[in-house]
């Protein structure tokens, strides 16, 4: 008592500020985040790759089989991802599944094929065996749609991002719903091409010069 | 007393604890029921760097990233190319910075800048063909939109042109498609400040354009005795880009205009302009694409005390093609000319520079051919030549061969040899300079272009997915490099120019990144230098090797990004740069660090640190160079 009594005011003061402000610190730290807080890139993929369903019209032969199935070719966690969240969540009133798979001739009976970032190089190789089968291929990678796909991935100022091709979902016979095209960073025109395409397989240095088809991180 | 003691402590702990233990993810079912829209807005945590998209190219190329960029706390061009672990950045004023790769980076007495860097904004150069080098203080551009830049040490003359001798830096904006949001930005501190706005929008379906407004403020540096540099300088730029991409055509539209004054010593402020607007046209055929542009480029420097000043107007059309001649085989070609129509006003009185004659149209027509031919799926060689008609030295010819071995999945090993020049300018050619009303240096008319030819070996590798590694060596022989010679043999005053060195450099570039964990990358690069310059019979060596640049032997960066919880991340980056030898200069060490918070997605809080280890430093000794402050800022930046 005889040590709080000689305090002055003023350290008083200073005491409570500071122990106000180290409560407030505490607080910010130790409370409970708000839900919608924080997720990783992938478990954002893994919500759009879920939400495409909704906004692509398969032609009715794609759809016979009783599930509906995203297969995931080199995207670990974005599968990791979507075995949590399918099962609670059907697509296209079936119930929807994810299978892992390792070669692109094992998602001939899905609807939705995710292509991860590991793939970037050999895109187009990859995905030829299915590029004119009814799936929706989703790459991720910075020159995705030069590959083929129908949708790929950005990252854009910490947000995710796609790209949309209508010529690759016009070749698989999809149709991507106007309320999706409008969401997407850009969408390719509509008639079919194939062949050289902008940077991939440039010589070294061409590339920046070619900016057509800059994605971003 | 000892509760509030405790309080703090705990508080301390739980911050460090809340640092050190990874983040709180949420998960994928917390965003089924989102809107679309708000999903494409839902902020991720990310400090992984993508997969690089030169990955594959033989050369040694490090990419600044966006997400680099912005997370440096950069607001200027120089400050953001500290970032590559293959280029020297080294401030000698409030607004003059010297870049240089593989060496000659500036040799202050002999009046050698820093001019075998070639620096391109989105396909426009912006390399000074009157002085040879670059002026950084009048190269700006919205950092937020820059979409990377890619930095290639080495000859990149093949493709690029003259003055690619050491290397290339290319500064690629985003196209407007990818920066629609509105964007604000203000920043102040103890030494510089900024304010920058971006409006983006679409026209049409097809059509995104987007324009821009920033200043920029640097207060004056330090003078050796402590006392001020009176360097201080601001400046303005404004600028817009329209792009329209259609099936197979791509069309931009892209154009900037600035003003700078930069304080100087008793006397008013040196006056900076200028002005550019660009040109492009890609259209993508069945098995080629073809490629179009053109820009025009104005700037202008002037110096009211005496007079001096420069008018610059570049005009610029290129053309290239890219055809698939066959599965294995690619082949790019490509002519371009170039006018630049300058007219240089002489200082007056009995000390300056005259330059006889003081106006030209200087013409500069190149083309150019690369093939890239996969030998076996794993062997590519690239073999290319460009043929540049210089206006001072006629035909040049700038051969480049490249090999590139797929070891393995994800292990490159390549090597090139090439062939490079730095053209003759007129300060080569033409200079007079004066002391006392008496020529003191005379540009020498039959002055050649200096020429080296780079051995370049370099492996890439990425053993495990949160590790790369890349690591280059060269051996770089020059010929003719520029030296002060008497114009008179035996003799001292006048002097002149003349291609009087000759000799070699080595070293090796090496860096990685490094993802400890998912919220943690640590990035550490070097870079090292061994010079073995000589002069040739008959030069005179009056003013040693060190006037091809005064350069450290090794140069080092360690950078760390982390993500903390709660949006907030901090960035921290060290670096050395070992001794000067001469004008001798100690080795240091410099600390960055930025702190930045979103306590709403659209809103980033922050508080940067540069040069944070003295309270000034040198990075070229007095009277050259001046005492280079620390400099703390703080910021936002809103992007809704």
């Amino acid at each position: 008592m005889a040590a709080l009594s000689d305090v002055s005011p003023q350290s008083h003061a200073r005491r409570a500020l500071l122990r106000a402000l180290a409560a407030a610190a505490l607080a910010w730290v130790a409370s409970p985040g708000r839900a919608a807080d924080t997720y990783s890139a992938e478990t954002v993929k893994a919500a759009f790759l879920y939400r495409f369903g909704g906004y692509v019209t398969w032609p009715p032969d794609a759809l016979k089989g009783p599930r509906f199935t995203i297969a995931v070719l080199g995207g670990n966690e974005v599968a990791n991802e979507l075995e949590r969240l399918l099962p609670q969540h059907p697509i296209q009133n079936r119930p929807a599944q994810v299978v892992r798979i390792r070669r692109v001739q094992d998602a001939d009976d899905a609807q939705i094929l995710y292509v991860g970032p590991g793939h970037a190089a050999d895109l187009q190789a990859i995905i030829a065996p299915v590029a004119r089968r009814p799936i929706l291929i989703v790459s991720d990678s910075e020159q995705g749609l030069d590959g083929g796909s129908a949708v790929n991935f950005l990252l854009v100022d910490r947000r995710v991002r796609f790209e949309i091709s209508l010529a690759a979902a016009e070749r698989s016979g999809l149709k991507i719903s106007a309320e999706l095209l409008s969401v997407a960073a850009r969408v390719e025109g509509g008639h079919l091409q194939s062949g050289a395409r902008c940077p991939s397989s440039l010589p070294y240095g061409l590339d920046s010069r070619c900016q057509l088809r800059v994605a971003s991180r | 007393m000892q509760g509030g003691t405790r309080l703090i402590a705990g508080t301390g702990l739980a911050l460090v604890c809340a640092v050190v233990v990874a983040q709180q993810l949420g998960s994928a079912d917390d965003l089924t029921s989102m809107s679309l829209k708000a999903l494409t807005n839902v902020e991720v945590t990310s400090v992984s760097k993508a997969a690089e998209p030169l990955g594959q190219a033989p050369a040694s190329i490090y990419v600044i990233t966006h997400e680099q960029i912005v997370r440096s706390g950069a607001v200027s061009v120089p400050e953001a190319l500290r970032l590559a672990p293959n280029l020297l950045v080294t401030q000698i004023t409030a607004s003059d910075y010297q870049v240089s790769a593989r060496g000659f980076s500036y040799a202050p007495q002999a009046q050698n800048y820093s001019n075998k860097l070639l620096i391109l904004i989105d396909g426009r150069a912006v390399y000074n063909p009157l002085f040879s080098g670059v002026y950084l203080d009048a190269q700006d551009v919205v950092l937020e939109d820059v979409d990377r830049i890619e930095v290639i040490s080495g000859p990149g003359a093949t493709l690029w042109g003259a003055n690619a001798m050491n290397g290339v830096i290319n500064i690629v904006t985003r196209p407007a498609y990818l920066t629609q949001d509105t964007l604000a930005a203000a920043s102040g501190g103890n030494v510089q400040g900024h304010l920058e706005a971006r409006y983006g929008g679409k026209l049409d379906a097809e059509t995104a354009y987007r324009f821009y407004g920033k200043a920029f403020a640097s207060g004056a540096m330090e003078l050796a005795d402590g006392s001020s540099a009176h360097d201080g300088w601001n400046r303005g730029q404004g600028g817009f880009r329209i792009d329209r991409s259609l099936a197979d055509d791509t069309f931009t539209v892209q154009g900037d205009g600035y003003r700078a004054l930069e304080s100087q010593p008793g006397g008013p402020d040196e006056r900076i302009y200028g002005a550019n607007v660009l040109g492009r046209w890609q259209h993508r055929g069945e098995h080629s694409e073809l490629q179009i542009q053109a820009y025009y480029d104005f700037t202008e420097r002037s110096q009211p005390v005496g007079g001096s000043k420069f008018v610059l107007h570049t005009f610029d059309v290129e053309l290239q093609q890219a055809l698939q001649l066959a599965a294995q085989d690619r082949l790019v070609w490509g002519a371009g000319e170039r006018l630049n129509d300058y007219s240089i006003t002489a200082t007056a009185g009995p000390n300056g520079l005259l330059w006889v004659p003081k106006a030209r149209n200087l013409t500069l027509s190149n083309l150019f051919a690369e093939n890239t031919w996969s030998i076996v799926p794993v062997l590519r060689l690239t073999t290319g030549i460009k043929l540049e008609d210089d206006p001072y030295a006629g035909w040049q010819f700038q051969p480049d061969v490249r090999l590139a071995w797929d070891v393995a999945r994800s292990n490159l090993l390549w090597a090139a040899a090439s062939q490079a020049v730095r053209s003759p300018t007129p300060f080569d050619a033409d200079v007079r300079e004066q002391v006392g009303g008496q020529v003191l240096l005379y540009g020498n008319p039959n002055f050649h272009p200096e020429r080296v030819s780079a051995f370049e070996i370099g492996y890439r590798t990425q053993p495990f997915a949160a590790l790369s590694l890349n690591v280059a060596s060269f051996y770089n022989e020059y010929r003719e490099l520029r030296t002060v010679e008497p114009s008179v043999p035996g003799g001292f005053f006048p002097l002149t120019w003349a291609n009087g060195m000759r000799g070699h450099t080595t070293g090796i570039e090496a860096w990685a990144d490094w993802q400890v964990t998912g919220w943690w990358r640590l990035s550490p690069g070097i870079a090292t230098l061994h010079k073995a310059l000589g002069f040739t019979a008959g030069s005179s060596g009056i003013l040693g090797v060190s006037q091809a640049g005064d350069d450290p032997s090794v140069h080092w960066t360690l950078a760390s990004s982390m993500n903390l919880p709660r949006h907030a991340s901090l960035d921290l980056s060290l670096r050395h740069v070992s001794e000067l030898p001469d004008p001798a200069l100690p080795g240091y060490d410099e600390l960055g660090a930025r702190l930045a918070w979103h306590p709403l997605s659209a809103l980033e809080l922050y508080l940067t640190g540069q040069n944070l280890l003295h309270g000034s430093h040198f990075e070229l000794p007095a009277p050259y160079g001046e005492a280079i402050r620390r400099s703390v800022t703080v910021g936002f930046t809103w992007q809704p």
